[in-house]
């Protein structure tokens, strides 16, 4: 394991540099947007006459230089301070962490579901490439795949909420029921099934593809042939040769997703009105909170390494080449 | 008055954080109109060797004199213009080509680039080229892929001729090809030296098919030529072990009466 | 362009063209077919879909007819993903020119902003940008091009740096072509094809991402988009769904056609390599199904080897193999008997057949193979690979797989076959690994095939062919990709373990000394025939057929003459 501690510090190491890119990225749009923090300020306390303003700025050192504000936008987040809120009026960090633990349940049970199902149903159409059972699955998995997530959730929504009455519409739970305990996880569940279903049907079909397309490489292989001349069986050929290979693809795949998970959450938030990280953001823009926003892209980046450093270590642990000269990491 | 000479050639790769010392203090020179056949086992250097004297691969240290010049000083145009009088054949049949070239293609390039002949002249360059080294002239229209291994390496060897070379790098230039291909591309290379005075480096692992080229043979082992001589004498008398195991490794068509066992662990 | 044509040739590249053309056809269309502004107030609010010729697909909440506003959001849709898709594609090809070529620092730099745009979510990125700038279709274009072009620079990046050290551009540069050249004309035209099976699936991107930022409210106002239209109909979800609906399966139908351009094109695009790979080596695809190679008559339907043939371990009449989708059979009406504890070399030229023979015998032709004629085994039934047939194939880095112990692979047979616990067959490894003489076996069972050099992984897999004890083994050219010094090891260790357990060998090779070195008989094979067999001292030393002369003749040994005379050293 050694090999892959060592591999994800130098990964760890390697993401300072751009997380520094974003977040210069994120100060230039704050830099665009119309107004400041002190505008911005004086607009949340009712207004205020320009020499308050001018004299706001000076103290946040806001008269400065492009290069002195970028600074001290910089120390600020080395503080873990990402700025006011003006929409909500308190820190962004705070608001944010409040709000991803939804986001991060809806995500990481999606993403599981996608998981299991998506390889399961990969193994199943890879197994036999050119198969019925592949071209069906094959077909089946693109139009999903095509398939907007907002308006999937929409006609989910529909059917299951509007029309069967099944499912709640919208939150995470029900407000001031007074649940607990089972219950209130119940409740919880409940509400979650659909922006979860939607969110894993469409990954499902996008994990099914790779899995299915990384073994359709795999059966031209000759350690494939080689297993075949072996005799072993063909439950082992296809799962311990076949699909054991295409695995890797796949969690490559699960860091590339990462960023694109995130940012379809907004619109699976804004539908299910799940008070969320990417519902956070779909506010910040209708709040025309700049600062909120951009507070927003840094944790969601700072996020998107975690998970890749974890992915990191997955991959290595799954394929002993990692670290070696074999495959440049 | 050699052709070319090489001094203390050195390169070193560094991967995942090993270095490795492809070449160390490697030294040779070449005589016009002689082969040298340079022989080892695969991560002996050659390869390396024969891209550092083809100009493809920066050298670490050392100098090679080429016909008369200070040959890893040129850069820019003036090596452009100066690589006519060096050429290069690959291995790889199907990688040397460009996937769209056709074979008309793949000759006009050096006839242009040098202007060997003047522009007008060209195709019947091509034809000649075609016909000297045994492929049909009605092939110039075709794409280099759709040409067998064999005929592949004789348009190479065309193109390495067009620019009328001094020296030509033959890097396992018959290692993938069928026996008895192999043997007429051999004859051919025989041919075309002794009529043009090429001379040839002539890189293979295969010692049985260096010999038949070669005038002399230079043995390299981890980055070093460890024996060079005359060929026969290199095969007769071998100095080095690597030299002996090379020799060794030849399989003979006709079992030997002092059959060694080929047993070399 | 070859490579359309051959996208358009597959069905699902043309149905994607299909559709898109239609679509592109409407949008174009969209002012003739519904003039007017889609925006304005056609007729009774909530219409029903289908219900009133006017308005088939119904009205909106503000009498707006939907359809019309279908037809003219395919412009919109189709403009901004066309638009976003080259965008991101121009900035991409940029950058990842640039940064290849700059190499160095300025790569690095250069890599780490592609990081920096691909770890910050693009949805999150386009939807900061058009709230700060303002939403119009221009910003729209160029917020989601800012948050997909990372993928392409990346993707050009890795291409030039694969086609750069290719043979071909070393040729070029040999030619003492221009650099500026090389660029445009060797590496190029190479690098775009994957680029642009790539941008089809950003248009896809852009399609989806517009439709999103619509939903949300930041499209631009002042066309009508499907995005919007959604948004739109959720107002009253309950009461007229279909509002919502219709546009939204414009929006699947659309991205379908998309991807499914797009895989024709990656699709194209493979075919194309796999031509190229099987004139080179003659690679065939080995699909899952195991096919025997009994022809038309199944096991039951040979008997045992017939008297006068006493020692006999297998004897192929007429037998005839074409693969699939080939016209020349790779083998014609074979007639070939092995004999049972012999060493029987099979020797041919590329396209002689021999390897398709060793498959046959084996059961591992690939699937869609065409067997005609019949294989008898003395024994019956044909053997089982792994049990009663041991297979070495040519290239010990490729037969072995990456991510599984040493251990594992030698021991899967055994286990198997021999009906060994795990904890058996991995000593039963561990034996096998001694006898193929490998240092340090205990601590190989453990080993990846990566740690292992070239002579070390075909030991591996002898190892792995021979773990259940097979009375067979066939080994099909198992020291090509060998050097010599290598090869003369590998070649005396599968003599000597052959000898020592009685086993029959069967050893294709294109090396006719090769085999003399160890065989009993020889069959020497051209363009799928039997040309002449027979032991192999007598072939060797005195061939009868012309072919066979040649071959001998061609070989070369140090014995042979040179082609050089001496020069004065």
């Amino acid at each position: 394991m050694t090999r892959a501690l060592r591999l994800t510090a130098r990964r760890a190491i390697s993401s300072i540099p751009v997380l520094l890119i974003v977040v210069v990225m994120t100060f230039l749009l704050l830099e665009t947007a119309a107004g400041d923090a002190v505008d911005a300020y004086l607009l949340s306390i009712g207004g205020g006459d320009a020499a308050i303003a001018g004299a706001l700025r000076q103290a946040y050192g806001l008269d400065q230089s492009m290069a002195a504000r970028l600074w001290l936008y910089l120390s600020a987040l080395a503080r873990l301070d990402l700025g006011w809120s003006v929409a909500f009026d308190r820190p962004v960090l705070g608001l944010i962490i409040e709000r991803l633990p939804n986001t991060l349940l809806l995500m990481g049970s999606a993403t599981a579901l996608a998981f299991a199902f998506g390889s399961t149903l990969g193994i199943l159409a890879g197994a036999r490439p050119g198969s019925l059972r592949d071209r069906l699955l094959s077909t089946l998995s693109l139009v999903v795949y095509a398939i907007p997530g907002f308006w999937l959730g929409l006609v989910l929504a529909i059917v299951f909420a509007v029309q069967l009455r099944w499912l709640p519409t919208s939150g995470i739970e029900t407000i001031a029921s007074g649940r607990t305990g089972l219950s209130r996880a119940a409740d919880i569940a409940a509400h979650l099934v659909l922006p979860v279903g939607t969110l894993a049907l469409i990954y499902t079909a996008l994990f099914l593809r790779v899995m299915r397309a990384g073994m359709a490489g795999i059966w031209r292989l000759d350690f494939v042939l080689f297993a075949r001349a072996k005799g072993l069986s063909r439950a082992r050929i296809v799962l311990r040769h076949v699909a054991r290979n295409a695995l890797l693809p796949l969690i490559t795949m699960l860091g590339l997703q990462a960023a694109a998970m995130l940012g379809g959450s907004v619109v699976i938030e804004s539908i299910f009105a799940i008070p969320g990280f990417g519902r956070l953001a779909q506010e910040a823009v209708s709040g025309r909170d700049a600062a909120l926003l951009c507070g927003i892209i840094v944790v969601s980046a700072v996020l998107v390494i975690l998970v890749n450093l974890l992915v990191d270590i997955v991959y290595a642990a799954l394929d002993p080449r990692v670290g070696t000269a074999e495959r440049g990491a | 008055m050699s052709l070319l000479v090489a001094q203390d050639l050195g390169k070193r790769f560094s991967s995942g954080g090993r270095t490795v010392e492809a070449l160390r203090d490697v030294s040779l020179s070449l005589a016009a109109g002689e082969t040298l056949g340079l022989a080892g086992a695969s991560g002996s250097g050659k390869s390396t060797l024969a891209r550092i004297l083809t100009r493809l691969v920066p050298a670490d240290g050392g100098s090679v004199r080429f016909a008369g010049e200070d040959w890893l000083a040129l850069s820019g145009a003036d090596l452009r213009r100066r690589r006519a009088r060096m050429q290069m054949v690959f291995q790889d049949v199907s990688g040397a080509f460009n996937p769209r070239a056709t074979v008309a293609d793949a000759l006009d390039d050096p006839l242009r680039i040098h202007a060997v002949v003047p522009k007008g002249e060209r195709p019947r360059e091509i034809e000649a080229l075609l016909d000297r080294v045994g492929v049909p002239a009605a092939y110039a229209g075709r794409a280099v892929r759709d040409l067998s291994g064999g005929q592949r390496q004789r348009v190479a060897i065309a193109r390495a001729i067009a620019t009328r070379p001094a020296l030509i790098v033959l890097d396992e230039a018959v290692s993938a090809l069928d026996v008895s291909v192999r043997e007429r591309i051999l004859h051919l290379l025989a041919t075309l030296q002794e009529e043009r005075g090429i001379a040839y480096l002539f890189v293979s692992h295969d010692l049985a098919v260096l010999r038949a080229l070669s005038h002399r043979i230079a043995v390299m082992e981890a980055g070093r030529i460890v024996e060079c001589g005359p060929a026969g004498r290199v095969i007769a008398d071998p100095q080095s072990p690597a030299a002996r195991a090379l020799i060794r490794a030849v399989p003979r068509l006709l079992p030997q009466e002092s059959k060694e066992s080929p047993d070399g662990r | 362009m070859k490579l359309v044509g051959d996208m358009l040739r597959r069905p699902e590249g043309a149905t994607g063209l299909a559709i898109l053309v239609l679509l592109a056809l409407l949008a174009l269309l969209a002012p003739v077919l519904f003039p007017g502004d889609p925006l304005k107030i056609a007729g009774r609010a909530l219409t029903a879909p289908f219900t009133d010729p006017a308005f088939p697909l119904g009205t909106d909440r503000l009498g707006r007819d939907v359809l019309a506003g279908i037809v003219h959001g395919a412009r919109t849709s189709l403009f901004v993903g066309l638009a976003a898709a080259l965008a991101a594609l121009a900035i991409g090809l940029s950058v990842g020119l640039a940064a290849s070529f700059a190499g160095g620092i300025a790569d690095e730099a250069l890599m780490r902003v592609v990081d920096a745009f691909q770890i910050v979510p693009s949805f999150l990125l386009a939807l900061a940008f058009v709230s700060v700038i303002g939403a119009s279709v221009p910003v729209v274009v160029l917020a989601i091009a800012l948050g997909a072009w990372a993928d392409p620079a990346r993707l050009t990046r890795a291409e030039v740096l694969s086609v750069r050290g290719r043979d071909y551009v070393a040729a070029a540069r040999i030619a003492g072509m221009h650099p500026v050249e090389i660029v445009l004309r060797e590496i190029l035209p190479n690098v775009l094809p994957p680029v642009l099976a790539l941008s089809a699936i950003i248009v896809a991107t852009a399609i989806l991402t517009e439709a999103a930022l619509s939903f949300l409210g930041l499209g631009d106002p002042n066309v009508v988009t499907w995005g919007s239209m959604i948004a739109e109909g959720r107002n009253v979800l309950r009461s007229s769904p279909f509002l919502s609906i219709f546009p939204g399966l414009a929006l699947v139908a659309t991205v379908v056609g998309v991807y499914l351009l797009s895989e024709g094109l990656t699709n194209a695009l493979a075919g194309e390599a796999s031509v190229e790979r099987k004139k080179s080596r003659r690679a065939g695809k080995y699909p899952p199904l195991p096919c025997r190679a009994e022809g038309g008559a199944g096991a039951g339907d040979n008997p045992p080897a017939e008297q006068g043939e006493e020692g006999m371990l297998c004897r192929t009449k007429n037998l005839s193999v074409t693969y699939r989708g080939q016209e020349t059979p790779a083998l014609t009406n074979l007639a070939l008997a092995i004999h049972a504890g012999e060493r029987l070399a099979i020797i041919g030229e590329s396209g002689s057949g021999k390897s398709t023979l060793a498959r046959a015998l084996a059961g591992l032709l690939p699937e869609g193979a065409e067997v005609e004629g019949t294989v008898r085994w003395a024994a019956g039934a044909a053997p089982l690979p792994g049990r009663d047939l041991g297979f070495v194939l040519q290239d010990p880095s490729a037969s072995l797989n990456p991510v599984l112990t040493i251990g594992e692979q030698v021991a899967e047979g055994a286990r198997r076959h021999l009906g060994l616990s795990w904890p058996k067959a991995r000593a039963r490894a561990l034996d096998m690994l001694e006898r193929v003489r490998l240092p340090e076996p205990e601590k190989l069972l453990a080993a990846y095939p990566h740690q292992l050099s070239g002579g070390q992984r075909q030991r591996v897999a002898i190892a792995a062919a021979l773990a259940a004890r097979p009375g067979l083994v066939i080994a099909d050219e198992p020291t090509s990709a060998l050097d010599m010094v290598v090869q003369a090891e590998i070649v005396a260790l599968l003599d000597e373990l052959v000898r020592a357990a009685g086993m029959t060998l069967v050893f294709i090779t294109h090396d006719i000394a090769l085999a003399a070195g160890f065989a009993d008989r020889v069959a020497i094979f051209k363009d799928g025939a039997l040309v002449e067999t027979g032991p192999a001292a007598a072939v060797l030393a005195a061939p009868r057929e012309t072919y066979t002369k040649m071959l001998v003749a061609s070989h070369r040994d140090l014995a042979s003459p040179p082609l050089v005379g001496e020069i004065g050293a």
